[in-house]
């Protein structure tokens, strides 16, 4: 008989893996990880559910019943972008520009590589249509818009089978009259259409961003809409009755309906959730700044926290640097390097690593299907890191030859190196290439990163952890407890967050506190309709607003947060001080005698989840602590090469527990290994806090 | 795993080679993040700058081109630095130059350099540079048309200490202020650039506590040696031989007829390979000249555009080059002539030369003619705030690349030894900011030229310009179009036209500064790339794309591709098929 409890499930879909965390309300957690099902994502969803629910001894429709949230972190929209499979749309544009989206500011990323093509656009030319209007930068309307335009766009569109059309007009972030009419035209003409608005999808200056996120939105929107529509009816005719919720770029989630028509919110929403995991981890801990590192099969997202907050950026890019994504996201640093990546050498003979992966098919050579070339997972395999046995819980026998092979026909015999030694070489390009990540996101952005914790996650992560550290001069590691399933634990800890925008163009001074309140009170508006329809109560709603601000003249803002009453009464005691020291801090001057001028106002509209905290549990006595399960040799540096390394299962370590390094810490989707001067111990609530 | 032993011998280590290597790019990339984050000024915001590490012989060690024409000028700045100073250089010390006969390239691109001291010992350098809005002299911006000799361009700035000893050499500082328009803007990217050196010598420092200096030294050695390798394997791949090509430019600046050309015999000799430029004409009496360090580096990164581009761009994958600049020619003038628009000239002639010298020997690999240089800058008063206020032109003035075997052309790209680099300004920012108002800014359709892979497209911009005491000084080469390889034809060339309030309409030439009544209508054509190939034998699928997307009109299709269309339009294939397979057999019989 099993009693009744109320469960929150999270559910994140990758590369590779899918993986679940299941969290009862005493705060147990269980984890399970599937492969993936790229062609099929929901099915991946309903077969881990399964697992769940038969790992309780229960049918999935009692499973669902007793779930009040299901968390979905997807990564439909990225791979829709990757692999080229999004929506067939069009983009209208005011006359005379309808090429800016593929003009892309006139750069290109290598400057010395004439070979590759140019990316093609998301929409080519022929389907971007010209609609006579114009608006100024005033935002003063010079030329109508002329419906008859809009019309024959539409017919275009629906001869050539688009499914979604976006509308990007000039300076519409200042005066959406324009779009709204086009819109409501359109609506009327072809009511089936998906439709993106520049001004509604992101409202902000700068035409060539805004427009290619507006029609990435379009491009993912059809997508996103048909599998949450699906899944939600799919979950309810299992039984499901609680909320389901989809996980956004912006470290926030959304209602599948919102998922849908903003599509483009939800593009990162996998990385993200991995922030987020490292957010919940520094409350958890007390460790409130730290850098997460989050390695998977295929690809490594770096995010910095500063004072329990990640940072959030509206500069990403996506589809390998090709499209810009002008909406607030967590400042998420991807790279190439996964447990899958190649290692290869260069023609004079440097060694690489990525970002080429193996991927979940062949995968490296140590699974056995096939895969020839060498990856980091054959090199840990090769340097003892990895118990071949105790891979994937177990589930996945690993080759062992079949790394050495690969390593020794693509890597060693060139650089007249053994085999072994190359491996090394491996391990410590890919940590190299980490810790440059870790330094972009830290140092790029004026911290230095000694000043933070490590969080290390992802089934690849723990065993890197003390290198990469080590690497930039970071002290502190935190593994946390079920690091292998990290960005599906992060969703757990979030809540709804909405952003919302207005360009505004003004001195940060006495003459602006007129309408910077009127402003605000518009974007609060705007927020309350959005949380009132996400059903939270007034009670549960919290509204963070904060101004983009910089020196007059310069052309990169910086977001500095309001003091409360600030928004409403348009006066700023505190704002400026805060804008020169954050200056100060991030581009090491500030210049206090220059005017600081108003660029964007923004408020952040946060609608509450409940949560469920992890119980502590006390640190047991020293004499049951656990003893190794048994001693491994492992490769520890060139000097020493093989030693024998003591091995511990980490089902059985408790609070309290520690150990000097050199050791390796079995879990079972992940190997932690503590390096030789490091020490590690289990916090109260299971997590590993490493040392030096 | 603690680090590798340093020991003197320093044996090297392959894995480390690497580590080191990736450690350099990502101190050079730092330093950059330093000068762009916080800047005012126009020119660093679109990345028109480089940063880079040097030793203490001054050989390149790293550098991050955001510029690739900018970058190879460091190690002739560093070396006339070293050659005046001698032993006069020690710890703290910060160094300025702008100098074009001391090593530099453009009198606006201006670098600083900064010793680093280890154990005692000057090692190495880290240095940033990047254009100037103005550093004073006749002309805001610094583009004086009319120039004769250097004093007419821009305040010259030999090598000079600003800091010495940590300390704020005041006098120096104030005499480089007093000079300049826009003292407030220069003296902030002035911080921001030695604030670049400043980073990257904390993390240089930080890797010589790490490993040592012998070990580093030992490494950077062999990673030049592997880039040497990389480079000498690429030129292995070559037949020997000479091969020759000419380049020209038309207009000076003092006479619109004159003409210069460069003459290159390019000689491929085992792994070595070496641009003559001897037999090019003599020097110009107005601003077009190259500089020694302009005229090298436009060679070097062309050559680096046809070659692996993961070849690290350092002072080993240079040694295998030689390029000789006959002094006293107008690629390498003597003192004391004017050269502020000598980047422009070695772009266009210089790159186009050793495109059509390499096309005998690596077709695979050339690209035909990018657009040449051609763009203006206004200058004037913002009738919106009263301030004086410059913009160069870069949101008009990009180009299409040339087409090359396998790929068009890119579109709206820029001039060759730019590579894509310099972010334009994005419009809306633009308008905002600027008394600028576009009626338009597209591709211009034909602008690429035809070929079986087609030149880039050139962008077409229509702005009226509502500013006051406004002037707006040309420069670059609207005579010459983008050239078409192996049967491709030329791109379009540059053109500007302007149009007074009053009605009156100007052909813009280059070369030459125009005074702009208020309202004044700009329009501008910035050229296309060449196409690459016999456009009979383009793909057909890709005729009918560029047909349907409006890259080519109906007219060009049927003209240079030989299509035939249908009675809506559209491609017929069928009927283009056999038209073009009468058209080249009429061809080849000679009708």
């Amino acid at each position: 008989m099993v009693p009744p409890m109320s469960l929150r499930i999270s559910v994140d879909t990758g590369g590779t893996f899918t993986d679940f965390v299941c969290l009862d309300d005493s705060g147990e957690a269980q984890v399970t990880k599937i492969l993936s099902l790229p062609e099929n994502p929901a099915a991946a969803v309903f077969a881990g559910l399964r697992q769940i629910a038969a790992a309780r001894g229960l049918p999935l429709s009692e499973l669902l019943a007793s779930t009040t949230n299901l968390f979905f972190g997807t990564t439909l929209g990225t791979n829709a972008v990757l692999t080229g499979t999004g929506a067939r749309l069009g983009l209208l544009t005011t006359k005379g520009f309808r090429d800016l989206l593929e003009m892309r500011r006139g750069t290109r990323d290598h400057l010395y590589d004439n070979k590759t093509p140019p990316p093609s656009p998301l929409v080519p030319r022929y389907l971007r249509l010209p609609i006579t209007e114009r608006v100024d930068a005033a935002g003063e309307v010079i030329i109508p818009l002329r419906a008859e335009d809009v019309a024959q766009a539409c017919a275009t569109l629906r001869r050539e089978e688009a499914e979604a059309v976006a509308v990007a007009f000039l300076h519409a972030y200042c005066n959406p009259k324009h779009e709204r009419e086009a819109a409501a035209l359109l609506a009327r003409l072809w009511p089936q259409a998906f439709l993106s608005l520049s001004s509604e999808v992101a409202p902000a200056i700068g035409i060539y961003e805004r427009t290619s996120t507006t029609v990435l939105n379009a491009y993912c929107g059809p997508l996103m809409q048909r599998f949450v529509g699906r899944l939600q009816e799919e979950l309810r005719g299992a039984g499901f009755g609680g909320s389901a919720l989809v996980m956004q770029s912006n470290g926030g989630m959304i209602s599948p309906a919102d998922a849908g028509r903003f599509a483009a919110r939800t593009i990162l929403s996998g990385p993200a959730a991995g922030a987020m995991a490292g957010r919940a981890l520094a409350r958890q801990t007390g460790i409130d700044t730290c850098i997460t590192l989050d390695m998977g099969g295929t690809s490594t997202d770096v995010c910095l926290i500063e004072a329990g907050e990640p940072i959030v950026t509206t500069e990403a890019r996506l589809g390998a640097g090709r499209y810009r994504l002008n909406l607030p996201t967590l400042d998420i640093h991807t790279i190439g390097a996964g447990g899958g990546s190649i290692a290869w050498l260069d023609r004079g003979g440097l060694l690489h690593v990525g970002p080429q992966s193996a991927g979940a098919q062949p995968g490296p050579a140590c699974y056995g299907r096939g895969g020839r070339r060498p990856t980091v997972t054959d090199a840990n395999v090769l340097l003892g890191c990895i118990a071949p046995e105790r891979f994937f819980g177990g589930r996945m026998q690993l080759d062992s030859q079949a790394a050495r092979r690969a390593i020794e026909e693509e890597v060693a015999g060139a650089l007249g190196l053994d085999a072994a030694a190359a491996a090394f070489g491996i391990i410590t390009v890919v940590n190299t290439n980490m810790a440059a990540a870790v330094r972009e996101v830290s140092l790029d952005r004026g911290y230095d990163p000694r000043d933070f914790a490590l969080v290390v996650g992802g089934g690849a992560g723990p065993l890197h952890a003390c290198a990469v550290a080590r690497e930039i001069g970071i002290p502190r590691i935190v593994v946390p407890r079920d690091a292998s399933a990290f960005s599906a634990h992060g969703m757990l800890a979030t809540d709804l967050r909405h952003d919302f925008v207005a360009t505004f163009t003004g001195p940060l001074d006495g003459s602006s506190a007129k309408a910077l309140p009127q402003t605000f009170a518009e974007l609060r508006r705007q927020a309350h309709a959005q949380l009132e329809a996400d059903g939270v109560p007034e009670s549960g709603r919290q509204l963070v607003p904060s101004l983009d601000l910089r020196y007059k003249g310069q052309y990169h803002e910086l977001t500095v947060p309001l003091a409360a009453g600030d928004a409403e009464s348009g006066a700023f005691p505190a704002t400026a001080g805060a804008f020169h020291s954050r200056h100060e801090q991030r581009y090491g001057y500030a210049v206090k005698e220059d005017a600081i001028e108003i660029v964007n106002l923004r408020l952040l509209a946060i609608g509450c989840l409940p949560k469920t905290a992890a119980p502590a549990k006390a640190a047991r006595a020293p004499s049951t602590l656990a003893s190794p399960s048994g001693m491994r040799a492992v490769y520890l540096d060139r000097r020493g090469g093989f030693r024998e390394v003591p091995l511990y299962d980490g089902a059985l370590l408790h609070p309290g527990f520690t150990a000097n390094g050199p050791a390796l810490i079995a879990q079972p989707f992940t190997t932690i290994l503590v390096a030789v001067d490091y020490t590690v111990q289990v916090d109260p609530y299971g997590n590993y806090l490493l040392w030096r | 795993m603690s680090a590798p032993a340093t020991t003197a011998d320093a044996s090297v280590d392959p894995i480390l080679v690497s580590v080191i290597g990736k450690h350099l790019e990502n101190i050079t990339h730092e330093m950059g993040i330093a000068m762009t984050r916080s800047t005012s000024s126009p020119f660093f915001q679109v990345k028109d700058m480089c940063t880079a590490i040097l030793d203490e012989r001054a050989r390149l060690l790293c550098q991050k081109e955001y510029l690739p024409l900018m970058a190879y000028t460091f190690p002739t700045m560093l070396e006339a630095l070293l050659k005046f100073f001698g032993d006069d250089v020690g710890p703290g010390d910060v160094f300025i130059t702008n100098d074009v006969f001391y090593g530099g390239n453009q009198a606006q691109d201006l670098a600083f350099f900064r010793p680093l001291f280890w154990e005692g010992a000057l090692r190495y350098w880290t240095a940033t540079k990047g254009h100037q809005v103005d550093l004073g002299g006749p002309i805001l911006g610094g583009y004086n048309p009319r120039a004769r000799e250097v004093w007419q361009e821009t305040v010259r700035i030999p090598p000079l200490k600003v800091y010495e000893g940590g300390k704020l050499r005041r006098d120096v500082w104030n005499l480089l202020m007093e000079n300049t328009r826009l003292p407030r803007l220069v003296g902030r990217d002035f911080q921001a650039m030695i604030g670049g050196c400043t980073v990257g010598e904390r993390r240089l420092q930080a890797l010589l506590q790490r490993y040592g200096h012998p070990s580093v030294h030992a490494h950077i050695d062999a990673l030049l040696d592997s880039s040497e390798a990389m480079m000498r394997l690429e030129i292995e791949r070559l037949p020997d031989g000479a091969y020759q090509a000419e380049a020209s430019t038309q207009d000076d600046g003092q006479d619109k007829e004159a003409v210069y050309t460069a003459r290159l015999a390019v000689t491929i000799a085992g792994s070595s390979i070496t641009f003559d430029f001897s037999g090019s004409d003599p020097q110009a009496p107005g601003w077009i000249n190259g500089v020694y360090a302009t005229a090298f580096s436009a060679a070097v990164c062309s050559l680096f555009m046809c070659v692996d581009p993961l070849i690290p761009r350092n002072d080993g994958a240079m040694r295998p080059i030689r390029v000789l600049l006959p002094e006293g020619s107008f690629l390498n003038a003597r003192y004391p002539a004017a050269s502020v628009r000598g980047n422009f000239t070695c772009n266009d002639v210089i790159g186009d030369s050793i495109m059509k010298a390499l096309a005998q020997v690596m077709p695979e690999r050339v690209t035909a003619g990018w657009a040449r240089s051609l763009t203006g800058s206004i200058a004037g008063i913002d009738p919106r705030t009263g301030e004086k206020y410059y913009d160069v032109m870069f949101i008009s003035n990009r180009g299409g690349s040339g087409g090359t075997q396998g790929t068009d052309g890119w579109s709206y790209i820029g001039i060759l030894t730019l590579g894509g680099g310099i972010t334009v300004q994005d419009l809306e920012i633009h308008e905002r900011t600027k008394p600028h108002f576009f009626h338009e800014l597209e591709f211009a359709p034909d602008a690429g030229g035809a070929g079986r892979w087609r030149g880039g497209l050139g962008a077409h911009s229509r702005f009226t310009v509502f500013a006051r005491d406004t002037e707006i000084v040309m420069r670059g080469d609207n005579s010459n179009a983008p050239f078409g390889l192996f049967g491709g034809r030329p791109g379009r060339r540059g053109e500007c036209r302007l149009e007074q309030a009053n009605g009156e309409i100007v052909e813009v030439q280059a070369n030459e500064l125009y005074t702009l009544r208020r309202a004044a209508q700009i329009e501008f054509f910035a050229a296309g790339g060449g196409g690459f190939g016999n456009p009979l034998e383009r793909d057909l699928d890709l005729v009918a794309d560029d047909l349907r997307n409006g890259f080519i009109t109906p007219e060009a299709a049927v003209r240079d591709y030989g299509a035939v269309l249908n009675a809506d339009g559209s491609l017929n294939h069928a009927a283009s098929a056999a038209r073009r397979g009468q058209l080249r057999a009429e061809v080849k019989s000679g009708c």
